[in-house]
C-alpha cells in the first residue's frame, strides 16, 4: 500500500509512473484500479483530503465542510441560476451521494450511439463492465421494509397508477450492529481505492493538477500540493494520463492546458426542485435509513424521489418559508423532503484568468422551465395522493399547497429568477464518440488529436443519463480502460 | 477577512438564531455556531465569489447607517430583526438573494447544532444482493 504524503520525498518529480490518474471519484478510482491490477505503475492524484467514511455523518454540516467542493457553494450562472455540488476528497462524488444505483437505460445508450456515433455501447456490451464493478462495490436492496417516508411516495404512485420502483444502493448492509451503523456505504474510498492500493497503486491526496503539457512522448502534470503548511508546485511525468476530475474540473484542466476542441461546451445536468411534505401522521424518525423509492412514470421527462429528511436538511429545505421554520421543531416527524428532477438545461465551463475556480454558465430554455413546473405540480399531486396535508415548495415566494385544488395556484412555468433549482448530477462536458463535429474524445475516452491522454469520468457521457449516473460512470470507465489495456495503448 | 466583515456575520448569525421563535436559552450560542459556519463557508466558496460576497456583507452591514446612523452589528436585536426583514422583502433582487443565502445556511448550521443526534443509526439486518 502506498499512500504518499505530500511532504514525502517520493511525492515529487522522482516518481515516474506509467500512468497518472487525476481524480479519485467513480471514474478515476475504477480506471486506476484496473491499470494497477494490469501491472502498471499508477499514481492517482486527488485534490481533496483522504478521509475515512465515518469522518462525518452523511449530509451533515461537518461533511459539507470536509468533503464538498467549496463547502457546497457552487453556482452555475445564467438567467436561471443553478446551485450544484461536487465531492472534493478521495472517492469524489461517491463519498457524498446516496449511492442510488441504476444501469443506463437502453434508450439513453441508443441516443448516444446514434447522436454521437459511439462504438460498442449497447446495454449488452456494457453488462460485463457493470458486473465487474458490482463485484467490487456491492449493490444491495434494503434488507427489510423501506423507511416510511420512502414507501409513502410509492403508495401515492400506486394510488395514481404510476410506475414506482425501489432502487438499490451501493451499500453493504450488515448483521453486525456493534458499530451502531446499518452497514457500509460502498463509496470508492471503501471499495476501489483500497483495492488500488493493494495492487501497488500510489495515492497522493491534497494535490491539485493545474496544467498538462506534452513533450518527447510524455505528459507532464503540473500540480499544487496543498497538504503542507505552505502550498508548493510540483511536476510529475508519465506516458499516459487519465483525467477524471469530474464534469466541471476536467474541462477546466484541459482548457487551461490548451486542449479546447469540444471541451467544456456541452455540460448537461439534472436540474432538481425540492418540496417539504407535511403528513397527518408520523413517518420520519431518527436513525431511519435512506429512502429508496423513485417514480419513473414520466421518464425521461422527469423523475421523482425522496431525499434524506433529517432536521438540518428539513430546515434548509424550509428556508424558503421562514415564517414556518418553527414547524420543523414541532412537526418534523410528520415531514419529509421530496424532489423532482428533469433532464433539461445546458452549460459551459470556462477558466477565469487570475482565479482558481472554474466559471460555469448555464441556460434553461423556456421548455426546460415549463417541464420543471409540470414536474413540481405532478410531485405535489402524488404527495397528496400519499396523504400529505400540506406541500411547501422550496422556492421563495411560492404558495404553500394545502389541497389538490391548490396545485392550480402554481405558476404554469418557472420564472428563471425564481427557479431555485439545484443539480447533483453533472455530465457531458467532453462527450465521447466518433463524430468529430461535437465529440471531445473517441468512443473509448481518448482525447481526439492527442496521444495517451484519456478522459475517464462523467464528462464523457453524451447526455443526461435520466437515472442516477454513478453506475454508468463506473461501467463506462471500466469499459474504456479495459479497451486501452487490451489494445496496449497504455 | 476584515474585522467589520466578521462582526457583521456574527451579528447576522445571532439575528437569524433569534428570528427562530422557539423559546430557549440556547439562542445566543446557536447564533455564534451559525456565524462560525457562515465564516467557514465564506472562506471555502469559489475564489471569484469571495470578493463580491465580502463587499455584499460590508454593504449589508453599512446599510443601516442611512436610517439609524449605526452599522448592522451595532443595532439592537429588534432593529437587526427589522433590518433583516426589510432586506428579505426588498424589491432589489440582490438584497433578497443575500438574505436567502445566509438564512438558509445559518438555519442548516443551527439545526445541525440542535439535532446532531438525528444522524445516529439504529441497527438493521443484512441486505440481499440486487438483481439488476
Amino acid at each position: 500500500m502506498t499512500l504518499l504524503s505530500p511532504e514525502h520525498p517520493l511525492a515529487s518529480e522522482k516518481i515516474t509512473p506509467d500512468v497518472i490518474v487525476i481524480g479519485s471519484g467513480p471514474g478515476g478510482a475504477v480506471t486506476a484500479t484496473q491499470c494497477a491490477e494490469a501491472g502498471k505503475s499508477v499514481l492517482m492524484l486527488e485534490e481533496g483530503p483522504h478521509l475515512p467514511l465515518e469522518s462525518a455523518p452523511h449530509f451533515s454540516r461537518e461533511e459539507i465542510l470536509q468533503k464538498y467542493r467549496n463547502a457546497g457553494v457552487n453556482i452555475g450562472f445564467g438567467a436561471a441560476k443553478i446551485a450544484y455540488v461536487e465531492g472534493r476528497c478521495v472517492g469524489g462524488g461517491s463519498e457524498i451521494n446516496r449511492g442510488l444505483y441504476h444501469h443506463t437505460p437502453e434508450s439513453v445508450l441508443d441516443l448516444w450511439r446514434r447522436g454521437y456515433r459511439v462504438d460498442a455501447l449497447t446495454l449488452d456490451e456494457l453488462a460485463p463492465h457493470f458486473a465487474a464493478c458490482e463485484a467490487v462495490a456491492r449493490v444491495e436492496y434494503l434488507p427489510g421494509p423501506a423507511p416510511q417516508l420512502s414507501t409513502r411516495l410509492d403508495e401515492g404512485a400506486q394510488r395514481l397508477g404510476w410506475s414506482s420502483v425501489e432502487v438499490p444502493r451501493l451499500y453493504a448492509y450488515t448483521k453486525d450492529a456493534a458499530s451502531g451503523a446499518p452497514g457500509r456505504k460502498q463509496s470508492m474510498s471503501e471499495t476501489f481505492v483500497p483495492r488500488f492500493l493493494k495492487a501497488g497503486g500510489m495515492l497522493m491526496a491534497d494535490t491539485c493538477a493545474t496544467k498538462l503539457t506534452h513533450s518527447d512522448g510524455r505528459w507532464t502534470v503540473h500540480a499544487r500540493v496543498n497538504g503542507s503548511a505552505r502550498p508548493r508546485e510540483i511536476e510529475l511525468k508519465a506516458k499516459t494520463v487519465f483525467v477524471a476530475a469530474g464534469a466541471v474540473q476536467t474541462p477546466w484542466l484541459l482548457r487551461r492546458s490548451g486542449i479546447k476542441r469540444h471541451i467544456g461546451n456541452s455540460l448537461r445536468f439534472h436540474p432538481m426542485l425540492k418540496v417539504v411534505a407535511l403528513f397527518a401522521d408520523e413517518l420520519n424518525t431518527p436513525g431511519e435509513l435512506e429512502p429508496v423509492h423513485q417514480i419513473k412514470e414520466f421518464d425521461p421527462r422527469f423523475s421523482m424521489g425522496c431525499s434524506m429528511s433529517k432536521r438540518p436538511a428539513l430546515a434548509l429545505a424550509m428556508a424558503a418559508h421562514p415564517e414556518m421554520i418553527d414547524a420543523v421543531d414541532r412537526d418534523w416527524r410528520r415531514m419529509a423532503i421530496y424532489y423532482v428532477q428533469s433532464t433539461g438545461g445546458t452549460g459551459r465551463v470556462r477558466s477565469l484568468p487570475g482565479f482558481r475556480d472554474p466559471l460555469v454558465r448555464v441556460a434553461l430554455e423556456p421548455s426546460d422551465l415549463k417541464e420543471l413546473a409540470d414536474g413540481l405540480a405532478r410531485l405535489a399531486e402524488v404527495l397528496f395522493a400519499a396523504g400529505a396535508v400540506a406541500v411547501y415548495p422550496s422556492i421563495p415566494g411560492y404558495p404553500v399547497l394545502k389541497s389538490l385544488a391548490d396545485i392550480g395556484k402554481l405558476p404554469e412555468t418557472l420564472s428563471p429568477k425564481q427557479a431555485n433549482a439545484t443539480a447533483l448530477h453533472l455530465f457531458s462536458s467532453c462527450p465521447m464518440g466518433e463524430d468529430s463535429d461535437k465529440c471531445a474524445a473517441n468512443s473509448f475516452g481518448r482525447v481526439h488529436g492527442t496521444s495517451n491522454l484519456f478522459i475517464a469520468d462523467a464528462s464523457l457521457l453524451c447526455g443526461p443519463t435520466v437515472v442516477n449516473p454513478q453506475g454508468t460512470v463506473m461501467a463506462v470507465a471500466h469499459r474504456n480502460v479495459m479497451r486501452a489495456i487490451e489494445d496496449r495503448a497504455i | 477577512m476584515s474585522r467589520q466583515f466578521e462582526y457583521a456575520i456574527l451579528a447576522l448569525g445571532e439575528t437569524i438564531a433569534y428570528e427562530r421563535r422557539s423559546a430557549d436559552d440556547k439562542r445566543q450560542a446557536l447564533g455564534v455556531g451559525a456565524a462560525e459556519f457562515l465564516l467557514r463557508v465564506h472562506r471555502q466558496m469559489p475564489d471569484y465569489l469571495r470578493p463580491p460576497f465580502h463587499i455584499l456583507v460590508l454593504l449589508f452591514n453599512a446599510w443601516p447607517l442611512i436610517r439609524k446612523g449605526r452599522f448592522f452589528y451595532q443595532l439592537s436585536l429588534d432593529d437587526r430583526l427589522a433590518e433583516l426583514d426589510r432586506w428579505r422583502r426588498s424589491r432589489l433582487e440582490f438584497r433578497r438573494r443575500f438574505v436567502e443565502f445566509h438564512v438558509s445556511l445559518a438555519l442548516f448550521g443551527i439545526y445541525s447544532n440542535l439535532y446532531g443526534q438525528d444522524y445516529q443509526h439504529d441497527p438493521v439486518v443484512t441486505g440481499a444482493p440486487a438483481r439488476l
